[in-house]
């Protein structure tokens, strides 16, 4: 005959639970302990999510829409060169990440603005700086020099990332921001919204202040076999500054596309980290490691992210948090059944019990967010699956026996008193 | 059983945790061999942001160096091989008054200390850096914020070195383009003294840096804002009763100073003291990525540098 739980104490057991489980979370929230920092530290940006980035998902195969051409080292004149071969092929949009802010050499400037006035759609990048936070918006817009903004929309092109001498990882964008009296939108929104005006419209609907980078891919000169390299997922067509001089390439690749020009190092035969972020593709996810992706890509990725409206969706703050409650509240029913009714069996059980739930929640998180694009996070409830069994033990073994003790010694006083009375 | 094995975590876990301990510091920078103690036998690494309790013990060896924060806003640094007990070094601080620079040290302590911050729930802090280049700059470029408010007093400027230059000439003029200050000097920086400049001219004032003997090659223009009078006097005020409170000459007090510095957009001054608590321990790396987090606001510096 199998033990049943009774009300009152299932809810003495939840009380148990959910206040040991805050004692320990304020005790972990005040100490400093040799063991938990490093692991902390190493951790600290790391996202059960980033193994679907940089090891499960497939490659989604080459983005058409985009092509990558590198400014490498080239000066104004370079670049005008670079833009007047591009801008033959007729391509849809020109974005270039990079600014011009000070008139220089007049004849490379003369050269740069003119290459610039035969481009149909060119966005410049733009940074917005000083945020004022009584005014909750910014104070300052910088923009290349009008001499060459004149022809140019304009689109911010600042990261969420620490980016000085720090190594968080680049995992979202801001849409837009507010600026003085105007707003400006991010710049490979502004790209988008160029190539496919309907596309950028439902990324503005979606109404979100920053959205979750949905990393396609990045673009690796050195990796000539693929599959071999899952890191290396080269979803962009790229061209290098010769090729660009040379005209080696296919026109198609450019008619009618967006091209993307930005640094991505002086050529594809030096490799460089500068001017890169870390990303969620970088495959080693845990620990300090070289930074795996120029800001140039990581402006392309959001483009093909917006283009093919594949949106990370997150779960409400306050769903996600009742969700993290529900799990710990079956589990505790769980545990707590298992553990008046299994006997010698246990330790046993529960440990298998709980070896086996982690896995299968950690292979939901995962599956939902490779299948699905939507991100929910159940790590509350995974740490307090560790520590259920073993909290309920002690509730079982010691505290109930203890309640039930005070609890008679308060009644049999009670009663003396009562008789005493009489 | 099983409750048994909880138990060794939860004594290991209380054991660095006492309910009768207090709060008294908290680690701003560490450099070397830094070590904290509860009972003389288990000596931790301290880290920048640790706390540290009045029961605690700190040991710093040699050539080591840790900046504290005390709870009422003082400062101490310690740089000499040793032992120290918290308890003591709190007797030390807490008798004085810092009323002005604790909500500047509290700053400091926020800036330092941010590892767990949400990057996306505090996005505006983490929006310094575009990853985009710059092509075509300046023949002689501004290595200090090009616009920043500034008091009645001298202010350093500094600008990169051109090749073949020997003499430079910052001149500062007003709207109208009447000089008010013109030097030459020989380096590539420059203290303007702005004490010099009448209250009538204190408006915004454009300064620049040519070579002497090639007067084409020249910065941008740059701008010196002055505040109100009222306004002026004020933070003036607060400057000294500040530099009052955090008298002693050390790194730290130089860092909470940028910082009131750099809350009241007095840019240039910020930079200098940026530089001095550097130059005072150029070792500490907590100081040098505050200070780039600096340079990026005001793109004196890109992801490249």
């Amino acid at each position: 005959m199998k033990e049943r739980i009774t009300l009152p104490d299932y809810i003495m057991a939840v009380v148990f639970v959910f206040g040991s489980l805050g004692l320990l979370s304020y005790i972990g929230g005040n100490i400093q302990s040799d063991v938990i920092n490093p692991v902390e530290k190493a951790f600290g940006d790391f996202e059960l999510t980033d193994i679907v980035f940089s090891y499960l998902r497939e490659r989604p195969g080459v983005d058409t829409n985009i092509v990558l051409v590198n400014i490498g080292d080239l000066d104004r004149a370079g670049i005008a060169e670079e833009i007047e071969i591009i801008n033959q092929y007729k391509p849809k949009v020109i974005g270039i990440d990079a600014f011009f802010r000070k008139p220089k050499d007049a004849k490379a400037d003369s050269a740069l603005s003119s290459a610039f006035s035969k481009v149909e759609n060119l966005v410049l990048v733009s940074k917005v700086n000083r945020y004022n936070e009584e005014k909750e918006r910014y104070d300052t817009l910088e923009l290349s020099n009008p001499i060459f903004a004149q022809y140019a929309m304009s689109g911010m092109s600042n990261m969420i990332s620490e980016g000085y001498d720090a190594f968080k990882t680049s995992r979202t964008f801001s849409t837009r921001e507010n600026v003085k009296d105007t707003s400006e939108i991010a710049f490979a929104v502004k790209l988008a919204g160029i190539y496919n005006p309907e596309a950028m419209k439902k990324l503005l609907a979606r109404g979100h202040e920053t959205e979750i980078i949905n990393y396609q891919g990045n673009f690796d000169p050195k990796v000539t076999d693929q599959a071999k390299s899952a890191n290396a997922k080269n979803v962009f067509t790229a061209l290098d500054i010769s090729q660009i001089f040379n005209e080696e390439f296919n026109p198609d690749i450019i008619r009618g596309k967006i091209v993307l020009m930005g640094y991505m190092g002086p050529s594809w035969d030096k490799i460089t980290w500068e001017d890169k972020f870390y990303t969620p593709l970088n495959k080693t996810y845990i620990g300090k490691t070289n930074p795996d992706m120029y800001g140039v890509v990581v402006h392309a990725n959001i483009i093909s992210m917006i283009l093919k409206e594949a949106y990370i969706n997150e779960m409400h703050a306050d769903i996600d948090y009742w969700l993290n409650i529900l799990l710990i509240l079956i589990n505790i029913y769980i545990f707590y059944w298992l553990l008046i009714n299994t006997g010698i069996w246990w330790d046993g059980i529960s440990m298998l019990v709980t070896l086996f739930q982690v896995l299968i929640l950690i292979g939901i998180v995962v599956y939902v967010f490779n299948g699905y694009n939507y991100k929910f996070d159940i790590t509350y409830a995974l740490v307090a699956l560790f520590l259920i069994a073993n909290l309920l033990e002690i509730y079982y073994n010691i505290i109930k026996p203890l309640y039930r003790r005070i609890r008679k010694r308060y009644l049999y006083l009670q009663r003396l008193k009562t008789s005493k009375a009489l | 059983m099983k409750a048994k094995l909880l138990l060794f975590p939860l004594i290991y876990l209380l054991s660095n945790v006492s309910f009768a301990q207090t709060e008294m510091f908290k680690v701003l920078a560490s450099k070397g061999t830094n070590k904290a103690t509860t009972n003389n036998t288990d000596w931790k690494p301290i880290k920048v942001g640790d706390k540290l309790t009045n029961q605690e013990k700190i040991t710093l060896d040699e050539n080591s160096y840790l900046a504290l924060a005390y709870s009422n806003g003082k400062t101490i640094e310690l740089k000499q091989k040793g032992t120290y007990e918290v308890s003591k070094l709190a007797e030390e601080l807490k008798a004085q008054n810092s009323s002005v620079s604790k909500k500047y040290v509290d700053f400091v302590v926020g800036e330092m200390t941010n590892q767990n911050d949400d990057i996306n729930k505090n996005r505006h802090k983490y929006m310094a850096v575009t990853g985009s280049v710059e092509r075509g700059g300046d023949d002689i470029s501004i290595e200090s914020p090009k616009e920043s408010f500034v008091l009645s007093g001298p202010v350093m400027v500094k600008w990169s070195h051109v090749n073949g230059a020997s003499v430079y000439i910052v001149e500062v003029i007003n709207l109208f383009g009447e000089t008010i200050i013109n030097e030459e000097t020989k380096g590539n920086s420059a203290t303007v003294d702005l004490s010099k400049v009448k209250p009538a001219d204190q408006t915004n004032l454009i300064w620049t840096v040519s070579v002497k003997e090639k007067p084409s090659v020249k910065s941008s223009q740059n701008l010196f804002k002055f505040y109100s009078q009222a306004k002026s006097a004020e933070l003036s005020k607060e400057v000294a009763e500040l530099k009052k409170d955090l008298s002693q000459q050390s790194a730290l007090n130089k860092i909470v100073l940028a910082s009131f510095y750099e809350q009241n957009k007095l840019m240039l001054d910020a930079q200098e003291s940026y530089e001095q608590a550097i130059s005072m321990e150029p070792e500490v790396d907590d100081y040098k990525a505050l200070y780039g987090k600096f340079l990026q606001g005001n793109n004196i510096a890109s992801v490249k540098q």
